[in-house]
C-alpha cells in the first residue's frame, strides 16, 4: 500500500496529546513500533555491558568457593532481601502506570510512577547504609580488603566484583529514576494517552530492566 | 498517483541517457543549506555520512602515517631514529586508531549511512538524532584517544594486556576511555541500523529481495550491539584497576591475567567480523553491477552474513593459544574457530559465480574487488592455518600473524572500502573521476600491499617476533623489501586520493546511474535530495536489486541501448 | 501494515494480572531466601539461578508485556543471554582445565552454615 503524501511530508501526523509524526515515518504506528524495537535493541546491548562483569564473577567464584561464600555472609542479607523485595515493588508500580495510562487515568499512573522512584531513592538510600558499613568493616575491594579469616585472594576479588556490579546497578538505577521523572512528567501534562505512552512504555522497560539485573545479583551476591 | 508498470521500469535502464547537456541536478542534499550550522546539526543520513567520510579518513591517513613510521625504523636491525619506547607507542597507536578510528566505524559510517535508506526505499535511517550523535560520540572519544596520544600514548598495543597495561605509566586512561565512548557510536550506529532494516523497507521490498550490501550491514550491527558493551567494560576495568588498584586481573591479588584476555578478545574476535562484513557487502554490489550478473547464490551470501556473524562469536580463545588457558578449551577453540571458514569460502565461490558468464565491466572499483578476492583468499587460508592450534604455537606473536591480519585488513578490507568509494562517488559527488588514474591508484596500492605484507609472512614463519624494536641482522633484507612496499603503498592511497579530490572540485558531472547498475540506491539522483525521493517507491513482484538478467548483449549495450 | 494510528490494538491486560504476577515474584523472593538458608550443596547455585530465570521470566513476559507482543522483541534479551551463556561456559571451562600453576592463588577454607 503506498502511504498518503500527507503523511510522507509529515503535516498532518499531530495527534491532540503526543509528538509530530517525524518525515521518514509513514504513519504513527510505524514511528512507535520503530521506537519501542529501538528501546528492546538498546536493553539487550545494557544487559550486555554487565556480562564482562558476570563473565568475572563466574571466573573467580569457580576459582574461590569458599571464600565468595564466606564474604556472602558478611553483607548484610536483610538489607539486601529488602532491596529485592522493594525492587521487585517498584517494578510492579510502573507496570500499573502503564496500565492507568491505557485507560486514561493520568493521576493514578503519575502516583504510581511516583511511588516507583520513591522506591527507587529507598533502594539507594539502603545502598548507601550497606556500603558505608562495608567501608567501616573492611570489606573493600582489591588491596583494601581487610577482613579477618577470609583468603585474601578470593575476598579481594569478591568485593572488587561487588562494588563494580553494585556501583554499576546503581548508576542506572539512577538514570531509570530520570527517565521515571520524565515521564511522569509527560503524565502530568497530559502528553500521553491510551493512544500515545511511549514514554511510560520506553522508561518502564528500562526500569524492569534495572530490576531484571537486581533479581540476579541478589543471590550471586548475598546468597553464596 | 499512476506507478510505471513493471516493464516500463526496467525500460528505464535501457533507454539511453542523455550524453550531452548532463548536469548535476540544482538542488541536492549537498547544495540544500551551505551554513555550517546546517551540516553540524544536520539530519540527514548522507550528511551524516559524508562527515564520516572525512573523520575516518584522517584517522586512516594519521594510523598510516605511523605504520610508515614503524617501517622507516624497521630499516635497520639495531637502535635508530627514536626509542625503543617510542616505537612501542607507535605501534600501539596505529594499531588503535586504525582499527577504532578507521575500521569500525568507516564502511557502515560511511557507506551504511548514506545507502541503506537508499537501498530501503526509505527516507533517513529509523532514529536520525542517534544517528548524529553517533558522530559527536565518534569525535569525542577519538579527541579523548588523540589527547592521549599527544600526551605520550600508551605503549601497551592495542590488544592492552594486563599486567602491563594495569602497572604502565604510559597515558593509557584517556586512550581506555576514548576507545569507550567510541565503542558507544558503534553500538548506536548498530541498533540504529537494526531497526532500520526491520521497520524502514519499501512496501513490496521482504527480506530476500534485499541487496547484499544491506545484509552484510545487518549481521554487522547484530555484532556491534552484542560485542561491543563487553569491550567497554573491559577497558573501564582496566581504567578502573589502574586508578583504584582493585586488582581485578592481578595475580597477586588472586586476579587473573588471562581472564583479561578472555573479555578482551570477546569483543575483539567478534570486531574482525565488524571490519570484513561491510567489505563484503560491498564486494557483493560490486561483483554483480561490473559484471552484470545477478548473485550466483543470494541466500548463500545472505545466510553467510548471518553465520559468519554468529560463528564470529565462538572463536575468541584462538587468540590465547599460548598465553595458558586450558589445552582443553585451546582445541575446542581451534576448531569452533575453522567453521567460520565455511561461510567465508561459501561466498567466495558465489562471487566467483557471479563473474561467470556476466558482463564484466573492468573498471576500479572492479579491479579493487579483484584484488579484494586474491588478498582475501591469500589471507584467510592463511587464518586457518593459524588456527590450527600446533601451528599457531611456532607463529604466534610472530610476523605471520601480523601478515594474515594485515592480509583481511588491507587486502580485503581496505581493498573493498577503495572500491565502494569509487563505485559510488558518482552517486555521492554527482561527479566523475577519472578511470585512467582510479586504476593507476589501484595497481600501485595492490603493489604496495603484496611487497609490504608477503614477506612479513616469510619473516614471521622464519620466527621474527612482532612488536619488536630490534631484531636479528639477517632479517634485514626482508624487513627492507617491507619497508619500500609501504612506500609503494603509500604513494598508491596517495594517487587516489588525489584523484578523488581533484574529481571533487574539477570532476565531470556524472550522469543519473553512470555505471548501469540496477541497485535500488540508483533510482534516487546523483546526488540525492535530501529525502532521497518524491515519491514513495514501491517494489513490485518482479522487481529487484540484481535484475540484471532483463536486459540483453554486453554492458555498453545495456548503457547506451542497443 | 494497518494504517491504525493507536499503539495497543488489544485491550490491555486485566490489573488482577499484575497482581498475581507481583505475588509470585514476592513468593519466589522468599523461596530462594530460605533455600540458601537449607543446607548448602553442589546444587545451591543452581537451583538460585533457575529461581532468578523464572522470576526474570515473569517479570520479562508480563511487566514488560512480551507475553502480548509479536515474535521479534521476545527473542533480542534471550540473545543477549545466550551470549552470556556462550562467554561464562567458555571461560569457566578454561579455567576449570587449566594447568594448575596456570592459575591465579587461591585457598579453599571449611564453608559455614548460613
Amino acid at each position: 500500500m503506498v502511504a498518503e503524501s500527507a503523511l510522507l511530508h509529515g503535516s498532518d501526523g499531530e495527534l491532540a496529546h503526543g509528538p509530530k509524526l517525524a518525515h521518514h515515518f509513514e504513519t504513527m504506528e510505524k514511528q512507535v513500533h520503530a521506537a519501542r524495537f529501538g528501546v528492546w535493541v538498546f536493553l539487550g546491548s545494557e544487559s550486555l555491558l554487565f556480562a564482562a562483569l558476570f563473565g568475572g564473577y563466574s571466573v573467580y567464584r569457580t576459582l574461590n568457593e569458599s571464600a565468595f561464600a564466606l564474604c556472602s555472609r558478611e553483607l548484610n542479607l536483610t538489607m539486601g532481601t529488602l532491596n529485592t523485595l522493594l525492587l521487585i515493588t517498584s517494578s510492579f508500580t510502573v507496570a500499573l502506570a502503564g496500565y492507568f495510562i491505557h485507560h486514561d487515568k493520568h493521576r493514578a499512573s503519575a502516583f504510581m510512577i511516583f511511588l516507583s522512584i520513591l522506591m527507587g531513592f529507598g533502594f539507594l538510600i539502603i545502598k548507601g547504609f550497606e556500603w558505608t558499613a562495608d567501608f567501616h568493616e573492611g570489606a573493600l575491594p582489591g588491596k583494601f580488603f581487610h577482613l579477618e579469616g577470609i583468603p585474601q585472594a578470593g575476598g579481594s576479588q569478591f568485593f572488587s566484583l561487588y562494588f563494580l556490579l553494585t556501583g554499576l546497578h546503581a548508576a542506572h538505577v539512577i538514570i531509570g529514576m530520570g527517565l521515571l521523572a520524565w515521564a511522569m512528567n509527560k503524565v502530568i501534562r497530559r502528553r500521553v494517552s491510551s493512544r500515545y505512552d511511549l514514554p511510560v512504555e520506553v522508561s518502564g522497560l528500562y526500569w524492569h530492566l534495572v530490576d531484571l539485573i537486581w533479581i540476579f545479583l541478589y543471590p550471586l551476591l548475598y546468597l553464596v | 498517483m499512476s506507478q510505471p508498470s513493471n516493464v516500463e521500469r526496467d525500460e528505464q535502464f535501457l533507454e539511453t541517457p542523455p550524453l550531452t547537456e548532463v548536469k548535476v541536478p540544482r538542488r541536492n542534499y549537498l547544495n540544500d543549506g551551505t551554513t555550517v550550522r546546517s551540516w553540524l546539526l544536520t539530519l540527514d543520513h548522507k550528511r551524516i555520512a559524508i562527515m564520516y567520510l572525512v573523520l575516518t579518513m584522517v584517522g586512516f591517513l594519521l594510523g598510516g602515517v605511523f605504520a610508515l613510521l614503524i617501517r622507516i625504523k624497521l630499516l635497520t636491525p639495531g637502535p635508530w631514529l627514536f626509542s625503543a619506547n617510542a616505537y612501542n607507542r607507535l605501534f600501539t597507536m596505529h594499531g588503535v586508531v586504525m582499527i577504532f578510528l578507521f575500521l569500525i566505524p568507516a564502511i557502515p559510517g560511511v557507506f551504511g549511512n548514506f545507502l541503506l535508506p537508499l537501498m530501503l526505499g526509505a527516507k533517513d535511517v529509523a532514529f536520525p538524532k542517534l544517528n548524529l550523535f553517533s558522530v559527536y560520540l565518534y569525535l569525542a572519544g577519538a579527541a579523548l584517544a588523540l589527547w592521549g596520544l599527544v600526551h605520550g600514548g600508551a605503549d601497551t598495543g592495542w590488544t592492552f594486556y594486563t599486567p602491563y597495561s594495569t602497572t604502565t605509566p604510559a597515558q593509557v586512561v584517556p586512550i581506555l576511555l576514548g576507545a569507550f565512548i567510541l565503542g558507544f557510536s558503534s553500538i548506536v550506529t548498530g541498533l540504529n541500523f537494526i531497526v532500520t532494516v526491520h521497520t524502514m523497507r519499501a512496501p513490496g521490498l521482504t527480506w530476500f529481495k534485499l541487496p547484499l550490501f544491506v545484509w552484510g550491514i545487518y549481521a554487522t550491527a547484530i555484532i556491534q550491539v552484542i560485542a561491543t558493551p563487553v569491550l567497554g567494560m573491559v577497558l573501564l576495568l582496566v581504567a578502573v584497576e589502574r586508578s583504584f588498584g582493585f586488582g581485578i586481573f592481578d595475580p597477586s591479588r588472586g586476579g587473573d591475567p588471562v581472564l583479561f584476555e578472555h573479555l578482551f578478545w570477546f569483543y575483539s574476535h567478534p570486531a574482525v567480523y565488524i571490519m570484513i562484513l561491510p567489505a563484503m557487502g560491498v564486494v557483493s554490489e560490486v561483483v554483480a553491477c561490473f559484471s552484470h550478473n545477478r548473485p550466483y547464490g543470494y541466500k548463500v551470501i545472505a545466510y553467510s552474513s548471518l553465520g559468519i556473524a554468529f560463528i564470529g562469536f565462538l572463536g575468541w580463545g584462538h587468540h590465547m593459544f599460548v598465553s595458558g588457558e586450558s589445552v582443553f578449551i585451546a582445541g575446542a577453540f581451534s576448531f569452533l574457530t575453522m567453521l567460520v571458514g565455511v561461510f567465508s569460502a561459501a561466498k567466495t565461490f558465489s562471487w566467483v559465480g557471479t563473474m561467470y558468464k556476466g558482463s564484466v565491466d573492468f573498471k576500479t572499483p572492479f579491479a579493487y574487488i579483484v584484488g579484494f578476492l586474491f588478498f582475501f583468499v591469500f589471507g584467510g587460508m592463511t587464518g586457518v592455518a593459524v588456527a590450527t592450534l600446533p601451528l599457531d604455537v611456532h607463529w604466534h606473536d610472530t610476523y605471520f600473524i601480523v601478515a594474515h591480519f594485515h592480509f583481511i585488513m588491507v587486502g580485503a578490507a581496505v581493498m573493498a572500502y577503495m572500491a565502494a568509494v569509487h563505485y559510488w562517488f558518482p552517486l555521492m559527488f554527482g561527479k566523475k573521476y577519472s578511470e585512467r588514474w582510479g586504476l593507476s591508484g589501484a595497481f600501485f596500492t595492490f603493489v604496495g600491499f603484496v611487497v609490504t605484507f608477503f614477506p612479513q609472512f616469510l619473516l614471521g614463519n622464519e620466527g621474527m617476533p612482532r612488536r619488536y624494536y630490534q631484531y636479528p641482522d639477517h632479517f634485514q633484507v626482508l624487513n627492507v623489501v617491507s619497508t619500500v612496499g609501504s612506500w609503494i603503498l603509500a604513494m598508491g592511497v596517495g594517487v587516489t586520493l588525489l584523484t578523488l579530490i581533484y574529481a571533487l572540485i574539477a570532476g565531470e558531472p556524472a550522469e543519473k546511474n553512470s555505471w548501469g547498475s540496477r541497485g535500488f540506491e540508483w533510482r534516487a539522483d546523483c546526488p540525492p535530495i535530501t529525502h532521497n525521493f518524491d515519491t514513495q517507491p514501491v517494489i513490485g513482484p518482479h522487481d529487484g536489486p540484481y535484475s540484471y538478467h532483463l536486459t540483453h548483449g554486453t554492458a555498453s549495450e545495456a548503457k547506451h541501448g542497443s | 501494515m494497518s494504517n491504525a494510528t493507536t499503539a495497543h490494538a488489544k485491550p490491555p491486560p486485566a490489573f488482577s494480572r499484575y497482581v498475581l504476577v507481583w505475588v509470585a515474584l514476592l513468593v519466589l523472593t522468599v523461596v530462594t531466601y530460605s533455600v540458601a538458608h537449607m543446607h548448602r550443596g553442589p546444587f545451591s547455585l543452581l537451583v538460585a539461578m533457575l529461581i532468578a530465570c523464572t522470576k526474570a521470566t515473569l517479570v520479562g513476559l508480563f511487566f514488560m508485556h512480551l507475553w502480548d507482543e509479536k515474535g521479534l522483541n521476545r527473542i533480542v534479551l534471550l540473545m543477549a543471554a545466550v551470549f552470556l551463556g556462550l562467554m561464562i561456559l567458555l571461560d569457566v571451562s578454561d579455567v576449570k582445565t587449566r594447568f594448575a600453576p596456570a592459575l591465579p592463588p587461591s585457598v579453599e577454607v571449611p564453608i559455614p552454615e548460613r
